[in-house]
């Protein structure tokens, strides 16, 4: 058989290739695709790969900050390689379950969680309300938008952190204070949302709505408040976390009782197990309200 | 039903210069007839869409007059228009969607008539089985066909059209187009549409108004032969179709600038 094809001249072999007309060479042809599909495709993982990935990163970090001290000479290379300086899962661990239990000579945490989460829940909805009502009026109110406009832009430029000290020293070292602080934080946050969205109505919108027979009172109500709760909506995640941190920067800086004052105390008795127990706590608090608030965010805004 | 020959709306001299200060009309006279489809085609900048915002108000003209006839009984709404732009409320489904003049004139129309109205209308158009649904849960033409819909819920006077169906593609256009009739016939409402589509401005016009460049006048007006009962899709397909439209096809490129560079520099002079 070898020696039949063998005989078929070159030409006459090639056009059995449907595809190939005779003098047709293999280096005359590029194939589109190639090195174009794939960085052009956006590649995803499956949600197992996923979790197994980002759950084997987070395992061998454990692990590294657990056993990583423990190695001959590692502490002779870095000294901070310690769990004295930053502690270790299990310490931290055992740190939580002292905490919540209130044995092993540690504090109770209940009352000191309960203060920072109740100062930042008062303080979010003063926020949210006071920022999304401001939005609303103004948004309905270019001129007086105008005016207010650069006093805001100023306002907002100032670190808010540099304001704490102004509010405890107004309020005292109270949850007064950390309510205060937390609502002017989350007030900004969404109050440029909430203005941003009831701007962004298109004009022929409101036109629509003013041919329509709408008074101004209807062409709030109808066609700026949903746009401004909207984008209020939106911004709801990132203002709680920034309204729990405020919380915990102000109790840190006053010492005001609540998870923040537990970092100051830990700091002071350089107690790093405490340290890492408390960012760990927080960091899930966070994560949980972020997660409540996308939530709301889905119910809320359930014609997207 | 016929009633075409009284003026519902007037333009008399009307002068407008944008704020940038360029004059979009001199002299305009426009009349709109009591029932009939006005459609105005003009080269493109000519200023047909300034002329709908000057005739709903949202503009105030420099000089001149523009005034609307009052339907004398006072129950009728004066004018709506559609917008080019998306106006549908997207937190609103279709039935509050339709229902927003309702909304916003509470007392006007008794609760009973206005579920009649909107019945009546979501099966006009074929949206009946949608009334529960969100816009973004709709095609592009069922979205126009619902802006159309919260236009004529009313039933107003007088309808604006700003090139409201140029988004959607021929086949659906088209049917947009015999909704429009079969609604403003039904409902005797007198119609302005402004379109860069000379097709659409015979097929859905009983006149079509030829505008001329800045600053611009009404050049010419073209008889549509068609009557007010009439098949858009059929009516493509007549002699007197492909005759009109080579007339205007023509009037309009004598009208339009790029083609006659010497009309620009003399429109930019003035």
């Amino acid at each position: 058989m070898s020696s039949l094809r063998g005989s078929i001249p070159t030409a006459l072999r090639k056009r059995t290739r449907a595809s190939e007309l005779p003098g047709d060479r293999d280096t005359e042809w590029a194939d589109p695709a190639a090195r174009i599909d794939s960085r052009v495709a956006v590649h995803r993982l499956k949600l197992p790969w996923l979790i197994a990935v980002d759950g084997s990163v987070l395992l061998i970090f454990l692990a590294l900050w657990q056993w990583l001290p423990e190695v001959p000479g590692a502490r002779s290379a870095a000294a901070w390689l310690n769990p004295f300086y930053i502690s270790s899962p299990i310490r931290v661990a055992k740190e939580l379950a002292y905490l919540f239990a209130g044995t092993h000579g540690q504090i109770l945490i209940w009352p000191y969680l309960g203060a920072t989460l109740k100062s930042t829940a008062i303080g979010f909805a003063i926020g949210l309300v006071a920022g999304c009502g401001l939005g609303l009026i103004l948004s309905n109110a270019p001129r007086l938008n105008q005016v207010a406009n650069p006093i805001i832009i100023a306002l907002n430029s100032v670190p808010r952190i540099a304001l704490i000290p102004v509010i405890v020293i107004v309020a005292g070292p109270t949850a007064a204070a950390n309510v205060v602080c937390c609502a002017l934080v989350v007030f900004i946050v969404v109050f440029f949302n909430a203005l941003a969205g009831g701007a962004n109505v298109a004009s022929e919108v409101v036109a629509n709505g003013v041919l329509l027979g709408a008074s101004n009172v209807a062409i709030m109500r109808y066609v700026r408040s949903p746009a401004v709760i909207m984008w209020t909506f939106a911004a709801m995640p990132n203002a709680i976390s920034f309204g729990l941190l405020t919380v915990v920067t102000t109790e840190v800086l006053t010492g005001i009782n609540g998870m923040g004052s537990l970092i100051l105390a830990a700091l002071n008795s350089i107690d790093s197990n405490l340290c890492m127990a408390v960012a760990v706590l927080l960091g899930a608090i966070g994560l949980i309200l972020n997660g409540l608030a996308v939530l709301l965010r889905r119910r809320v805004l359930r014609w997207q | 039903m016929d009633a075409v020959g009284t003026a519902v709306m007037r333009a008399e001299q009307v002068e407008y210069t944008y704020p940038g200060g360029i004059k979009v009309f001199a002299d305009l006279n426009v009349e709109l007839l009591e029932g009939e489809v006005l459609s105005l085609i003009g080269p493109s900048g000519c200023g047909k869409s300034t002329l709908l915002r000057l005739v709903a108000g949202l503009l105030r003209p420099d000089h001149g007059s523009i005034r609307l006839r009052d339907a004398g009984d006072g129950s009728r709404h004066r004018l709506t228009m559609l917008f080019q732009q998306d106006t549908v409320l997207p937190w609103m489904n279709v039935e509050d969607n339709v229902s927003l003049y309702f909304k916003f004139n509470r007392g006007k129309v008794p609760p009973a008539e206005q579920r009649a109205r909107i019945d009546e209308l979501l099966v006009m158009v074929g949206l009946q089985d949608f009334r529960k649904a969100f816009p973004r849960q709709l095609s592009g033409g069922m979205r126009r066909r619902l802006a159309l819909l919260t236009a004529v819920a009313p039933r107003p006077r007088i309808l604006l059209l700003d090139e409201p169906f140029s988004s959607v593609d021929e086949p659906t256009r088209i049917g947009i187009h015999q909704d429009v009739l079969n609604i403003v016939r039904e409902l005797r409402i007198s119609v302005i549409l402004v379109t860069h589509d000379l097709a659409e401005a015979i097929t859905v016009g009983d006149r079509v108004a030829l505008m001329s460049f800045r600053p611009a006048t009404i050049v010419n007006t073209y008889e549509v032969p068609f009557g007010q009962q009439r098949n858009v899709r059929e009516t493509r397909t007549r002699p007197e179709y492909s005759a009109l439209y080579a007339t205007i096809w023509e009037d309009l490129n004598e009208q339009s600038p790029g083609l006659n560079p010497d009309r620009l520099a003399e429109a930019d002079k003035s």
